[in-house]
């Protein structure tokens, strides 16, 4: 076990690497850069960073390390990852990392909030749906979640935002409020977007529920529990779903991608001072420390979750052994 | 359920009748056990049909103007209201049947074939080449697709082609691991070991042995996959780097004008919404039909 952690980690290290020189590549073939924009501020007379008004383009690029080859930026900033240094903003010089851990409590508290939202409906769904297989009420549940995914979230959102104020003149707030200030208003902030998200997850985990529940169904084991006279509310609870919930627990995992993509959206439409309004606030600005702080950071958790997802196996089905 | 072939549930039982015949006879059969995935695609007739006949069913042209009835509500003359430029709504969902059939199209076959090209080869030569390129997925994969599609699209620029290509680079790398992992049970197949001590090359291996065994999960993937790009594409509206205006994309017309007159018309975000998700739905509905008939054990193919 612990031979098979350790080679399934170092493993994460050449995947590391080349995700690194993606995003430093991709994040510099972005057309226009950030000296156009500092530039252009300049010439406008806009509010840039005041240090640089008076340098030219060569002085600028010089001070943001951007004269140097790609590549050499590239291993400079793996070099400092090590230390965990993020580098700094272009745009106004603060540190990456802190940027990013100010954005990130927001971020994954709308998306622990939308897993739980999702988890509620999503398994009494697929459970009822996998029992009641090929009813009326089998296509209607599974119609019903479809069509949750079959509107674009920024449009579920804008519809929670808008229809609620056209109605019954209620809207939305859209001053963020932290937890430890007002809690009732904070969490009236975050389930919107959560409850958003968590309908969307919400599809692809009833329908992983639906189809595992189909399979072990049909299991000797279950079988063999009806025979010995238990109920069906027994076998179903006790022995089928259990077992059922496995694959479910990797599909949750797998949608950690999903949930910091979809941030981006949600925050947008809710105004919330999340990760994903950072990102495109840095892409915008052409602020690439930033950009590839995000992406790697995101990256590595991502990695990081999978991992631990592998490794979870074996303690939720201890039939699984490793090699 | 029992486990059949694809030939034998898409066209029942090999019989000796007309091809005619049996497909209509298949059709039925699917409508019956999937009545669900046959509405589905039903819808994406009804989608073709629109974008092909957009011409002549179109009461007013995409951007034809009625300048004296701006965002008028729906009436007898337009069926589906009219926008702030006083343009015909219906004709235009009509219109914009076309760019997302386009999108949906363009983008599924531009990540289908990479992604069977990359997934076959990975899987056939295995080895230190299969381990490069299963890491590049991985790296990739670790990236949230809307994330990854942004930079890309901003890099590529703003044009109909341009998101077409950027929503097929992610989707292509990622999907090209189911595409490995059905190659990878294939080539355990004596068939392949037969074939290849008759001396068959490794092109003809692949191409004649490998890829017609494992129609089922590209024609699945291409199946869920079009929806999303459909959607993709309007989430990349919303944020600004979708199809440009004034092609009357579906996004499009949600993200920006919908939104934004939303209070004053809303006839004008209920509209395309509506025709965006009956499609993505009957899309949806038509490609997890197809899974549970083609291969009910291939799961994870979503693709976000």
């Amino acid at each position: 076990m612990t031979h098979y952690i350790v080679r399934r980690a170092l493993g994460l290290v050449p995947t590391f690497l080349i995700l690194l020189l993606l995003v430093v590549v991709l994040v510099r073939l972005i057309p226009g850069d950030i000296v156009d924009i500092l530039l252009q501020e300049q010439g406008g007379g806009g509010s840039g960073r005041s240090a640089e008004l008076a340098l030219g383009r060569e002085q600028i690029e010089a001070r943001l390390g951007l004269d140097r080859p790609v590549f050499v930026q590239y291993v400079e900033y793996a070099a400092g990852l090590l230390q965990g240094d993020l580098g700094r903003s272009l745009w106004d010089d603060r540190p990456v990392r802190e940027m990013i851990l100010n954005r990130v409590p927001v971020t994954a508290e709308v998306a622990l909030v939308a897993i739980v939202v999702s988890l509620l409906t999503a398994i009494p769904v697929g459970l009822i749906s996998a029992v009641r297989q090929d009813t009326p009420i089998d296509y209607f549940l599974r119609s019903a979640l479809i069509l949750g995914i079959s509107l674009p979230n920024f449009a579920i959102a804008t519809a929670i935002v808008i229809f609620p104020a056209i109605w019954w003149g209620w809207s939305v707030s859209f001053t963020y409020v932290s937890l430890t200030e007002d809690p009732i208003k904070h969490l009236t902030l975050i389930i919107p977007p959560a409850a958003v998200l968590g309908v969307q997850l919400s599809a692809s985990v009833a329908r992983m529920t639906r189809t595992m529940m189909l399979e072990v169904m049909q299991e000797d084991y279950v079988r063999t529990a009806r025979s010995k006279g238990l109920t069906g509310s027994q076998v179903v609870l006790g022995h089928a779903l259990k077992n059922a919930l496995i694959p479910v627990v990797t599909l949750l995992g797998l949608q950690v991608t999903f949930l910091i993509g979809g941030s981006v959206i949600t925050e947008t439409v809710f105004a919330l001072p999340g990760l994903g309004r950072l990102l495109l606030e840095a892409i915008a600005n052409r602020d690439y420390p930033v950009i590839q702080g995000i992406v790697v950071s995101v990256g590595l958790l991502v990695m990081i979750t999978n991992l631990l997802i592998d490794i979870s196996y074996g303690y939720l089905d201890p039939r699984i052994r490793y090699s | 359920m029992t486990t059949q072939s694809t030939a034998e549930v898409l066209q029942g039982p090999a019989e000796t009748r007309s091809l005619g015949w049996r497909s209509l006879h298949g059709t039925r059969r699917f409508v019956r056990r999937k009545p669900l995935g046959a509405f589905g695609g039903l819808i994406l007739l009804l989608l073709v049909s629109a974008a092909l006949l957009a011409d002549v069913l179109a009461p007013y042209g995409a951007a034809q103007q009625d300048t004296g009835a701006p965002l008028s509500a729906p009436s007898a003359s337009h069926l589906a209201g009219t926008d702030q430029y006083g343009r015909d709504i219906f004709s235009r969902l009509l219109y914009g049947a076309r760019i997302s059939l386009y999108v949906g199209i363009g983008a599924t076959v531009l990540s289908i074939v990479p992604a069977t090209v990359i997934g076959v080869a990975s899987a056939y030569f295995q080895g230190r080449f299969d381990y490069i390129v299963q890491r590049v997925v991985d790296a990739v994969q670790a990236v949230p697709g809307l994330i990854l599609l942004i930079a890309i699209v901003v890099v590529l620029g703003p044009s109909v082609v341009m998101v077409v290509a950027s929503l097929s680079v992610r989707s292509a790398v990622v999907n090209s691991r189911v595409m490995r992992g059905a190659t990878i049970q294939i080539m355990g197949r004596d068939f392949i070991q037969a074939a290849r001590s008759l001396g068959a090359r490794d092109l003809r291996l692949m191409l004649r042995h490998v890829l017609p065994n494992i129609a089922a999960p590209i024609i699945i993937v291409a199946s869920l996959g079009f929806g999303q790009f459909i959607l993709a594409e309007a989430s990349l509206s919303f944020l600004g780097y979708g199809v440009p205006p004034p092609e009357p994309s579906w996004g499009g017309m949600l993200a920006s004008d919908g939104r934004n007159y939303m209070y004053a018309a809303p006839h004008m975000f209920v509209g395309p919404a509506l025709v965006l998700s009956l499609v993505v739905f009957g899309v949806n509905m038509f490609g997890d039909a197809m899974r549970d008939v083609l291969d009910p054990r291939l799961r994870g193919a979503s693709g976000n």
